[in-house]
């Protein structure tokens, strides 16, 4: 499962980011990003997350807050913690009670992933 | 022995039963059985479920007399002394009451009522609350209160400025022109329903696994579980529950999301408290 994946790169909260992250791992992110966030492998936003950007990933669990659009391959994950401002697009969602979300989302029941490529760096909004 | 007439049967007269049998001599005594003499098993068996039937019981299923020792610390005793084919001594059978949580239509109390339900008197307001289920497949012209369930069939013509209180209500049928369709538990939502936008506004409202609901106008109620397919505009008061194989189709606003893997989530979404 990719729960049991180990975590490779471990971004703290206390890391400041100003533009564009890219990883082919998984990814743990405390910090603060103002760009946008790719990973081919799956992601782990923290509580202590703020992202102002797009993010395109495999899979992805969020317990941070989010302001931008979230693309997965996979699946997405928001937890009671989550804050999302933005769309999403994924093939899978699961989303716990207490979560904030406004925007527009795009998961399908038969699993289809609409119009998810490989992940690529986009320009952020 | 007179012969007695026992329609109930549970564990415990069960264990007297065997214990006054086993008094008599035709049954082994619990944690002490009989020792198996060859050719006899059979017939010792067969001795204890007639004693156990001349006592007015029931004989246990199990082809055993020794079935229904109560103890579990007897039953290891005995299994060290029995033979091989001797099973273990347990009680077949322990009747538990069921329990029932009804919600007086009338004020609103919620009380328990264990066992079999008869007409109940709420205990608040002390009136005689109806218990039937009612099918409605034809014409209805009066008020429904009843704390059992209501199926509203697609062939249904209700009155307007019906109102429907129950504890469950399935509607297959037209409602759209009731005044009110309150349930203490769900509303199911099936595929013929037809409803006005306001009729469910006060219930926690299910749309099974194999209805597909079309909303014309905006969908309101107080919580909403999606297990089939709900297309157009809703808003839910307290919690949408969108269920692994359920999908929903249109606008959606709520204090509160809660969606499993494998659920469908297609279009504006506002999930704020």
């Amino acid at each position: 499962m990719e729960e049991n994946k180990v975590i490779k790169s471990i971004i703290g909260d206390d890391i400041e980011i100003t533009g564009d992250v890219k990883c082919s791992s998984q990814l743990q992110f405390d910090g603060k990003l103002d760009g946008n966030l790719v990973c081919t492998g799956s992601a782990v936003i923290g509580k202590t997350a703020v992202v102002n950007g797009n993010i395109t990933v495999e899979s992805v669990t969020i317990n941070g807050t989010v302001q931008g659009n979230i693309t997965a391959k996979d699946r997405i994950e928001m937890k009671s913690t989550a804050r999302v401002h933005g769309d999403i697009k994924a093939k899978r969602l699961s989303v716990e009670d207490g979560v904030t979300f406004i925007g527009r989302s795009e998961v399908n029941p038969s699993g289809v992933v609409p119009e998810v490529g490989t992940p690529t760096p986009e320009i952020k909004k | 022995m007179a012969k007695r007439t026992v329609e109930v049967i549970d564990g415990f007269s069960q264990v007297q039963a065997f214990k006054r049998a086993a008094a008599k001599g035709t049954i082994g005594t619990p944690g002490k059985p009989k020792p198996a003499i060859s050719g006899n098993t059979t017939n010792g068996t067969v001795e204890a479920q007639a004693s156990a039937v001349r006592s007015g019981v029931r004989p246990l299923v199990a082809a055993s007399p020794l079935r229904a020792m109560p103890s579990p610390v007897v039953s290891a005793q005995s299994t060290s002394t029995a033979s091989p084919s001797v099973p273990l001594n347990q009680i077949g059978v322990t009747i538990v009451p069921k329990k029932r949580v009804v919600t007086c239509y009338d004020c609103g109390y919620s009380f328990t009522v264990t066992g079999k339900l008869h007409v109940p008197y709420c205990p608040k307001c002390k009136i005689l609350l109806c218990v039937n289920d009612i099918v409605i497949d034809g014409e209805q012209i009066e008020n429904i209160k009843t704390i059992g369930d209501v199926i509203i069939k697609p062939t249904a013509k209700l009155a307007p400025g019906l109102t429907i209180n129950a504890r469950s209500v399935t509607i297959g049928g037209d409602v759209s022109q009731c005044a009110a369709v309150l349930a203490s538990e769900y509303i199911y939502l099936e595929t013929d329903g037809k409803i006005s936008p306001t009729v469910l506004e006060q219930t926690h409202v299910v749309i099974p696994e194999s209805a597909e609901i079309k909303a014309t106008s905006e969908f309101k109620c107080k919580r909403l579980t999606v297990m089939g397919k709900i297309e157009g505009s809703i808003s839910v008061a307290e919690c949408l529950e969108i269920k692994a194989g359920g999908n929903v189709v249109g606008d959606i606003s709520a204090p509160s999301l809660v969606m499993e893997l494998g659920a469908g989530l297609t279009g504006s979404c506002k999930i704020i408290k």
